[in-house]
């Protein structure tokens, strides 16, 4: 355990930490996805799914706390990580230019990132926080969730940030695994195409869902 | 040699007379210049007629003006050693700027690498993470006879490779984050690649990374400007192998804690 | 002036063997007691500071650069030689020496190059140990070529960048030596002078780059390892930071110089192409093994190359050396290529230039082979000139590569200032009246890593010191009196650069002291050098202030001693009336015009002594003598 915090202490270890919770983070994403696809089966389906979920117990709080730990320890990392980067360059330059090394995503992966905290906690908000607050079941979740997308600013704001999303996996998928290590002159190029694809696909699955829901509750 | 044509710059250069007092940008004319000059000698002859004219020259870093040294480098219009790939600023001539181009020259940037007066930064930092275990700790004299040591010709020539880098800093000056990972990781595989640095090559991993971030460098977000900045076209993988095994390291070769 | 060169009695092939045993040692208790200072960080400079703390002494190193990674040693290209034999080609420490004093032309100390060749191995050893990448063959086993005409494959490499890939050897060693707490570095230091006490080199005073201010150093032994002065020519191939003046300050002080005429002129580097060119870039002389060296027949041609018909190419070298063609010597590559441009056949914008032709070679060996052997020769060409040598012929011209002379020592690497040893290019040790290709490197490690750890103990073991520290009135007075030297240099604000008198010197040493001397051309440059000195020192301008980060101030120190030492070279260049090696006396060759070397006359080393401010040095000789190389006259014919 005290290797484990000890790896903490430096950059790469806290990049280390960074690309493991990230990756953690994806396989939440594509448990995520695949939970609310259940919408195309229908109201009844996803409301199915969320009482199993719910019917699992202490199983399901638990699930819920260590994901909430992962999402902190990758926010928090994030935050320290760019802090310290700006303190690195203390001075900016007037004018910089890139060799063509950064691209859009690896720019703007800590906005992004903050970004997807804000999503996260509207989210949370919108439909975790007020299920539990309401005591409701599946079902009327279900209702809420195509009542909720009929709000036209909600669904634009959704789709933003699931793009926001999709580029922020651009580049976190194929760089957590330089982060831990996996390297290779022509195998990362291709995680680096990789990634590409997964954004893509995320951003598009999660942006099906809500007009899933709107479509349902016609 | 090509057509000699002669161009006209602009030049916006960094002035800062020590790193206590601020810095500011002023204007100077490069009239006369020759396409067929280098970089560093368009600075001479500015530097020439700022002399002539009472105002004391541009200071910065050169030695051995033939790209190996690694004593020059300055930013140019935002690129560490300007815009001509693979090149140290030394090895960049005139024939590759037009005519009327307006020039923003600016020192390397980096917490970690302090001004010390106009282009001229401190990069011994450098030299302090190599300090921390950048070397294979072998006395004159205790080396066994040299064909005794196989090297494979793949790991000879990754190291060499990586065994390239010319500690130049620029690797640091373009990363967004002023990381010197690409520097740090370009020892470590040179070393890590031959059987001789074997013994060492954890410890030399967790002490060089452990001393890079002690002296203020930033993290690497893996953007991948060090490697297009380079001079020296150090790959960007030498980090990823870096990062692994630094990770082993820890986990499972650390010295503390067995 | 005693020149004792303390060569071992006995045969040759075990002078230093014996000589390590009866030298004294120093009791390793006692060892860290003295103190030592390094000045320069190349290859021989890093070596000794990283051996001789490794050994347990106190060790202070000095460099004007801002790391220890960036002196000029860096910039070697082509390899390090040594005598394994890997490919059982016939090579042994014997022909290795033998070689070496051959092509030093008969200047050389036999005893010095007989220990050169023999731990030319202990080196490669040493530095595959420390993690060198020579190239490798497939079975794992080191790779070797032949280099610079020799007949055997005794060079190992690292690419193209051998000397940086050694430096960064000796350089990580001496870091490790740092971290371990027994070597202190200064870097942005320059020597400005050295301090005698009772008679012995006892410290150093050194200007602070940064700040401008002077630092005291004292120590029981100083270790000058500053490299060669070829930027006495202004245009060379050395970096720009290489100067003469920490030799020039040890001379002053009392250690004598020698043969300060053998500079050695490199026939491959890229052409000077205006008046700006602040330095030449050498490109590996390998190119003219696939390279036809010629120019125009026709005086002021100015067609393009290709336009040129066969016949009226005169490929120079090839018609004069049949056997060697375009492979003679350095020496005598440049020579005639100096000749044909100064008939007027020289091509390029200043006419100082003659054609390196790849043609035939890519129609006989195709395209790929060539861009195999010599890739990135073409690539560095291309980006500097901006012509594609696949397509046009390549253009070069000689240059100033290397100087052979340097600072008199005797077999133990010190010279006739007691306490002061000098170590790699800054000695004249080994390599005679001209060096051989990747010979420097050797050199450079063989004295830092293998001789100066056994003899500085001797040395040591020998001696008393009384004690003293930077307190001494010595330092304080040479303190104030390099202060005077500087305020003079700021107090002139004249009308010229530095670099203007620099390259006013540099062409009068070019032009008359350069690839080929005669009598009337080195008593016109002895005239012309002080008329420039005394320009200087009253027409120069050096801008800022001198407690301040100050290059204008660095380089007219520089250029002050270069107008100082200049005269020294073109008077030695004068008093040697005779050819060897890198030096060419016009009144005395052969009648096919080749070198002609009297060896009756001249078999000595000339040594110079310090005699005052503008005062005609005294002129000493080292006699050579050869009992196991016997001299013969070189023929490339």
């Amino acid at each position: 355990m005290s290797l484990l915090i000890e790896i903490f202490k430096t950059s790469v270890g806290k990049k280390f930490y960074m690309a493991i919770s990230g990756l953690l983070l994806l396989g939440f994403l594509v448990f995520h996805l695949s939970g609310n696809s259940t919408l195309i089966f229908g109201h009844e389906t996803f409301a199915a799914f969320v009482d199993f979920l719910a019917g699992t117990g202490p199983l399901i709080y638990f699930a819920e706390l260590i994901l909430a730990l992962i999402f902190l320890s990758h926010i928090f990392l994030g935050i320290i990580l760019t802090l310290s980067n700006w303190k690195a360059r203390n001075v900016k330059y007037s004018v910089s230019n890139s060799r063509g090394g950064q691209t859009f995503a690896s720019k703007t992966m800590p906005y992004t990132g903050f970004i997807l905290l804000l999503f996260l906690i509207i989210h949370l908000l919108d439909y975790t926080i007020t299920k539990y607050m309401s005591g409701w079941d599946g079902w009327q979740l279900a209702m809420h969730v195509s009542d909720s997308f009929k709000n036209f600013a909600r669904l634009s704001f959704y789709i933003f940030a699931v793009i926001v999303l999709g580029v922020h996996i651009s580049h976190g998928f194929w760089s957590l695994f330089q982060s831990i290590g996996v390297t290779h002159t022509q195998y990362t190029k291709m995680l680096q195409k990789l990634a590409k694809v997964l954004g893509v696909l995320f951003a598009i699955g999660f942006a099906t869902i809500p007009f899933i829901a709107v479509t349902l509750a016609k | 040699m090509s057509e000699s044509n002669t161009i006209h710059l602009t030049l916006r250069v960094w002035r800062q007379p020590n790193a206590a007092t601020p810095g500011r940008f002023e204007t100077y004319e490069a009239t006369n210049i020759s396409t067929e000059m280098s970089f560093l000698e368009m600075l001479d002859v500015v530097n020439d007629q700022l002399a002539l004219n009472g105002i004391e020259p541009i200071a910065f870093d050169h030695d051995c003006r033939e790209g190996i040294c690694g004593a020059c480098g300055c930013v140019v219009n935002g690129q560490a050693h300007g815009h001509l790939k693979g090149t140290t600023l030394c090895q960049l001539h005139m024939r590759h700027f037009r005519d009327g181009d307006t020039l923003v020259i600016e020192p390397f940037r980096a917490k970690a690498f302090p001004i010390i007066k106009d282009l001229v930064v401190d990069r011994s930092a450098f030299d302090q993470i190599i300090q921390a275990g950048g070397y294979i700790s072998v006395k004159t004299g205790s080396a066994p006879e040299a064909s005794s040591i196989l090297v494979p010709k793949k790991n000879a020539d990754l190291a060499m490779d990586a065994a390239a880098c010319i500690g130049c800093g620029a690797c640091v000056a373009a990363c967004p984050n002023s990381s010197a990972m690409l520097f740090v990781s370009a020892k470590i595989n040179h070393l890590g690649q031959l059987p001789q640095g074997q013994p060492e090559r954890y410890r030399r991993a967790i002490h060089m990374i452990e001393k890079m971030d002690e002296l203020g460098f930033g993290n690497c977000s893996n953007h991948l400007e060090c490697e297009a900045a380079c001079p020296k076209e150090i790959q960007f993988v030498n980090i990823g192998r870096m990062n692994r095994d630094y990770i082993i390291a820890k986990l499972f070769h650390n010295e503390e804690a067995f | 002036m005693n020149l004792d060169s303390k060569v071992p009695s006995g045969h040759i092939t075990t002078k230093w063997s014996n000589h390590r045993f009866e030298m004294k040692l120093v009791n390793p208790a006692n060892k860290r007691k003295y103190q030592i200072i390094v000045v320069g960080t190349g290859l021989a400079g890093s070596s000794a500071a990283a051996s001789l703390s490794e050994l347990g002494y106190q060790v202070k190193v000095f460099t004007l650069h801002d790391t220890p990674r960036r002196a000029h040693s860096i910039a070697a290209q082509g390899g390090i030689n040594a005598a394994k034999n890997y490919p059982n080609d016939g090579d042994s420490i014997w022909r290795l020496f033998y070689d070496t004093v051959k092509g030093g032309d008969y200047r050389a100390r036999e005893a010095n190059v007989y220990r050169l060749a023999e731990i030319s191995n202990h080196i490669i050893d040493q530095c595959v140990a420390q993690g060198v990448p020579f190239a490798r063959e497939y079975g794992g086993l080191l790779e070797n070529r032949s280099f610079g005409g020799a007949q055997v494959s005794r060079t190992f490499y690292a690419r193209g960048q051998t000397g940086q890939q050694l430096l960064l050897g000796a350089y990580s060693a001496m870091m490790k030596e740092i971290a371990n707490g027994s070597v202190s570095l200064f870097t942005r230091r320059e020597l400005v002078d050295i301090v005698v006490i009772d008679g012995k080199a006892r410290g150093i005073v050194v200007r602070n780059l940064i700040n401008g201010k002077f630092e005291s150093y004292s120590a029981h032994a100083v270790l000058l390892c500053t490299g060669g002065y070829g930027n006495a020519y202004f245009l060379s191939t050395n970096a720009m930071n290489c100067n003469v003046s920490a030799a020039w300050a040890a001379y002053k002080r009392g250690a004598a110089f020698a043969n300060p005429c053998f500079t050695q002129i490199h026939p491959t580097c890229i052409p000077v192409h205006g008046d700006y060119q602040s330095k030449l870039t050498l490109m590996s002389e390998s190119l003219r093994n696939d390279g036809r060296v010629w120019v125009p027949r026709k005086q002021g041609d100015t067609r393009k190359p290709s336009e040129i018909p066969e016949d009226e190419r005169y490929y120079f070298l090839e018609e004069k050396y049949p056997s060697f063609g375009n492979l003679v010597p350095r020496d005598v590559a440049s020579r005639n290529a100096k000749e044909v441009c100064d008939k007027g056949l020289g091509v390029g914008t200043t006419k100082l230039a003659v054609y390196l032709d790849f043609s035939d070679a890519i129609k006989r060996l195709g395209k790929k082979v060539i861009e195999e052997r010599y890739g990135n020769l073409f690539d560095m060409y291309e980006k500097i000139t901006g012509v594609n040598p696949y397509e046009e012929p390549m253009m070069i011209y000689p240059a100033i590569h290397y100087t052979m002379g340097g600072i008199w020592v005797d077999y133990n690497l010190m010279s006739t200032l007691p306490g002061l040893f000098v170590l790699g290019e800054a000695n004249f040790s080994d390599h005679g009246a001209n060096r051989l290709g990747a010979s420097a490197l050797m050199q450079g490690l063989a004295d830092g890593y293998f001789i100066i750890p056994y003899t500085i103990g001797h040395y040591f073991a020998s001696n008393t010191f009384s004690k003293i520290d930077e307190t001494h009135l010595a330092f304080s007075d040479a303190e104030k009196e390099i202060e005077q030297t500087i305020q003079r240099l700021m107090s002139i604000q004249g009308n010229r650069t530095v670099d203007d008198f620099h390259r006013q010197l540099g062409q009068i040493m070019w032009d008359y002291v350069g690839m080929s001397r005669n009598e009337k051309g080195l008593k016109y440059a002895l005239e012309k050098i002080p008329e420039i000195r005394d320009e200087f020192w009253k027409n120069v301008k050096v801008t800022g202030v001198s407690n301040d980060f100050n290059q204008t101030l660095e380089k007219a120190k520089r250029v002050a001693d270069f107008l100082d030492f200049a005269e020294l070279l073109t008077l030695d260049a004068l008093e040697r009336r005779e050819s060897c090696g890198g030096h060419f006396r016009e009144e005395s060759q052969t009648e096919e015009g080749e070198a002609k070397r009297d060896d009756e006359n001249y078999s000595h080393v000339s040594v110079w002594e310090y005699n005052g401010p503008n005062l005609k040095p005294n002129f000493h000789k080292e006699p050579l003598i050869f009992e196991y190389v016997k001299p013969s006259q070189r023929s490339y014919k």
